[in-house]
């Protein structure tokens, strides 16, 4: 498996924590974490990551908002976003699931076993 | 990494993750807890509907992370309710809320609550009263304030989270004069022994009998139960705030350094016999932490440490404006003259020899201590009217704006002039609060300049305030205005208001003014020359000019 680099954005630190360790830990992957949509802005230009998990409903700049940041800037336009969410009711799915930018939806609560599984099967890492 | 050992680290650290958001976790069920009960009574109003609505949705998001994944489909099942605003489903609600707290709490083999020390985390509200409204109210003016507000829904649950080792920092209690009285009395002699600060509802009517009661069970503030939540929540949450961050009702901490072990113990003993909290660290290294992190009152220092030396610590407080008023101690072996002046110079407040004398010691602590409290008191109060003043304001709307920051709801600012308002309820300012602001997915830019610009240097001017969701402006006292102004900081939900206002009420701030306008102006004049305000490109933050009578209304909110 190819170590990727992975920003996760969560304004609740416990979730962001454990899914920072889940994709360290179990995935093998290097993970950083951010609390706020412009926080995630300003690390993604610094260095930016092979993708992005983001929760969808954060204080400030919310994940549909950062996505659309993301797409608007050349820099930043090609990188995999996987949004995070816990309102997993078909409509609420097809809110943010048609965006831009958005490769795929994990519905919280994940399990940190299975969440580096889920976000390869999304973006295809496995196959690459 | 082998599996089983992922498995096991992630496991190891979800656990210990999970002792912390329980707490969280159970604050949310309780509100969501209220909310039900309120919906099934038929008075649940849209704010606090959608104050739990959004409570459930984290705890969905949540619990199951941590193997509750009970909690987690409960919730999201009450999220739905709650969502679809159903009155048709509410007894099932009430059902599911209960069912919620109980989830939450079977922790397999995890202890129920960890006991919280005071100031390491949020101090914790106990809130028993009789009506969901007044409970519900309070409790949310508490969070607002940074507290954890833990409702309990009768006696036997509030002896029951007391007696399960729970250890609240306040507790608000109404106290019943009927047949729950004695059960009453015996809630309040538990929280007095765990030194939780009780602030105790009367009746209105009660007599001298029943207040000397209640004081004698264990209550330290006696108040009239509210007959209009809304307006007694503010009361109430004023005094529990007043009680815990009053010097006077709360432990006092000292923060004692010192590379001898044999000292910290000595100072440790002696120390522990007084009503002082005493935090020892031996290794000078950790001492930004360890200050930031406990907050002390007090603080001890010992004169030669290897690598860094207590003077040099005390010249790195000194040099800190928030810790420059911090009260220093120093325990020194050498009693020279010149040791002495280095360590004056150093900017000790006081000098101790070793070896420590017991009551010595004690006396020079808690001589200072006093002294320190009456400091701030005096830094922090007008001596005219007793109200607080503008340092207290700028320390309280600050902590305010991180907590609606974090809790992802409005925060604004009203100017109240209470002489001429009388009762001080209408804001002297046409605020922006009448025009919705943009929607918060679409304000990438404004987000970020009211988190970044604005926080740093206060004031966006009145168009950028507009465009920032900073509904109010700062006003200047003119020459021939009245000296009174009242400041408020408040986003109560009025009938006005819109519903994107949401979060509630906090402290009145006072403060008073004289001398020529420029002196008296709260803001200084430097900021922008009329017409600087650059609103093309964004707010830069300036203060707001002081502006004659004369001119103010026309140039007053030119957006709004």
């Amino acid at each position: 498996v190819t170590a990727r680099r992975v920003l996760i954005v969560d304004d609740e630190d416990a979730i962001r924590e454990i899914a920072q360790l889940s994709m360290e830990v179990v995935g093998g992957h290097r993970a950083t974490g951010a609390a706020s949509g412009a926080e995630a802005l300003d690390q993604v230009l610094a260095d930016p990551p092979d993708a992005i998990l983001m929760d969808v409903m954060m204080p400030g700049l919310d994940g549909p908002a950062t996505v659309a940041a993301l797409q608007a800037d050349p820099r930043t336009r090609g990188i995999d976003v996987v949004l995070l969410t816990a309102k997993v009711r078909p409509h609420d799915l097809a809110r943010v699931d048609v965006l831009p930018g958005v490769a795929g939806v994990i519905a919280k609560p994940f399990d940190p076993m299975l969440l580096p599984a889920q976000v390869a099967e999304i973006l295809g890492w496995d196959r690459a | 990494m082998t599996g089983a050992g992922a498995r096991e680290r992630v496991q190891a650290a979800t656990d210990a993750l999970w002792q912390q958001v329980q707490r969280t976790e159970l604050a949310r069920a309780a509100v969501i807890s209220s909310a039900v009960a309120a919906l099934l009574e038929g008075r649940l109003d849209e704010h606090h509907r959608a104050l739990a609505e959004r409570e459930a949705h984290k705890i969905a998001g949540s619990a199951g992370m941590f193997g509750y994944g009970q909690a987690s489909e409960i919730a999201r099942e009450l999220e739905a309710i709650l969502s679809d605003r159903g009155t048709g489903r509410a007894a099932s609600a009430v059902a599911l809320a209960e069912d919620l707290g109980a989830a939450l709490r079977a922790a397999p083999a995890a202890p129920a609550v960890p006991e919280a020390g005071p100031g390491e985390e949020e101090p914790a509200v106990l809130i028993l009263h009789p009506c969901a409204a007044v409970s519900l109210a309070v409790a949310e003016d508490l969070r607002t304030r940074g507290f954890v507000p833990e409702i309990v829904a009768d006696l036997t649950a509030a002896r029951d989270a007391v007696q399960g080792g729970r250890r609240p920092t306040a507790a608000v209690v109404h106290l019943s004069s009927g047949p729950d009285a004695r059960g009453t009395d015996d809630l309040l002699g538990d929280l007095d022994r765990l030194g939780t600060a009780v602030v105790g509802l009367l009746p209105a009517n009660a007599g001298t009998a029943s207040r000397v009661a209640a004081l004698r069970a264990g209550a330290r503030l006696l108040l009239d139960a509210p007959l209009d939540p809304a307006a007694g929540a503010a009361r109430i949450a004023d005094a529990v705030a007043t009680l815990i961050n009053d010097p006077q009702h709360s432990v006092p901490r000292v923060l004692a350094v010192d590379d001898d072990e044999a000292v910290l113990q000595a100072v440790r003993h002696l120390l522990g016999t007084t009503s002082v909290r005493v935090e020892t660290l031996r290794e000078p290294e950790g001492f930004w932490a360890a200050l930031g992190r406990f907050q002390p009152d007090l603080l001890l220092l010992d004169v030669d440490m290897p690598g860094v030396s207590g003077l040099e610590l005390c010249r790195l407080v000194r040099s800190d404006p928030r810790w420059s008023q911090l009260p220093v101690v120093f325990l020194s072996g050498s009693h020279d003259a010149e040791a002495v002046r280095r360590v004056y110079a150093a900017g000790a407040d006081d000098f101790v020899s070793k070896p420590v004398a017991g009551p010595e010691l004690q006396a020079r602590i808690a001589s200072r201590l006093d002294r320190a409290r009456l400091h701030r008191l005096l830094a922090e109060t007008d001596p005219l009217t007793g109200l607080a003043n503008r340092r207290r304001l700028e320390r309280d709307l600050n902590r305010l704006q991180l907590l609606a920051d974090r809790y992802s709801s409005h925060l604004s600012l009203a100017v109240v002039d209470g002489s001429t308002t009388g009762t001080g309820t209408r804001p002297a300012t046409r605020s922006c609060a009448a025009s919705p602001p943009t929607c918060g997915r679409r304000s990438a830019a404004r987000t970020r300049s009211r988190g970044s610009a604005a926080r740093s240097s206060w004031w966006p001017c009145s168009a950028c305030a507009a465009r920032t969701r900073w509904s109010g402006s700062a006003a200047c006292s003119s020459p021939s205005a009245p000296p009174r102004r009242r400041w408020a900081a408040s986003s109560s939900p009025s009938p006005r208001a819109p519903a994107w206002r949401s979060t509630t009420a906090t402290a009145w701030v006072s403060r008073r003014s004289t001398g020529p306008p420029t002196a008296r102006c709260a803001w200084p004049r430097r900021a922008a020359a009329p017409g600087s305000c650059r609103r093309a490109s964004g707010c830069r933050a300036t203060r707001p000019t002081w502006t004659p009578p004369s001119r103010r209304t026309a140039r007053s909110s030119p957006s709004c």
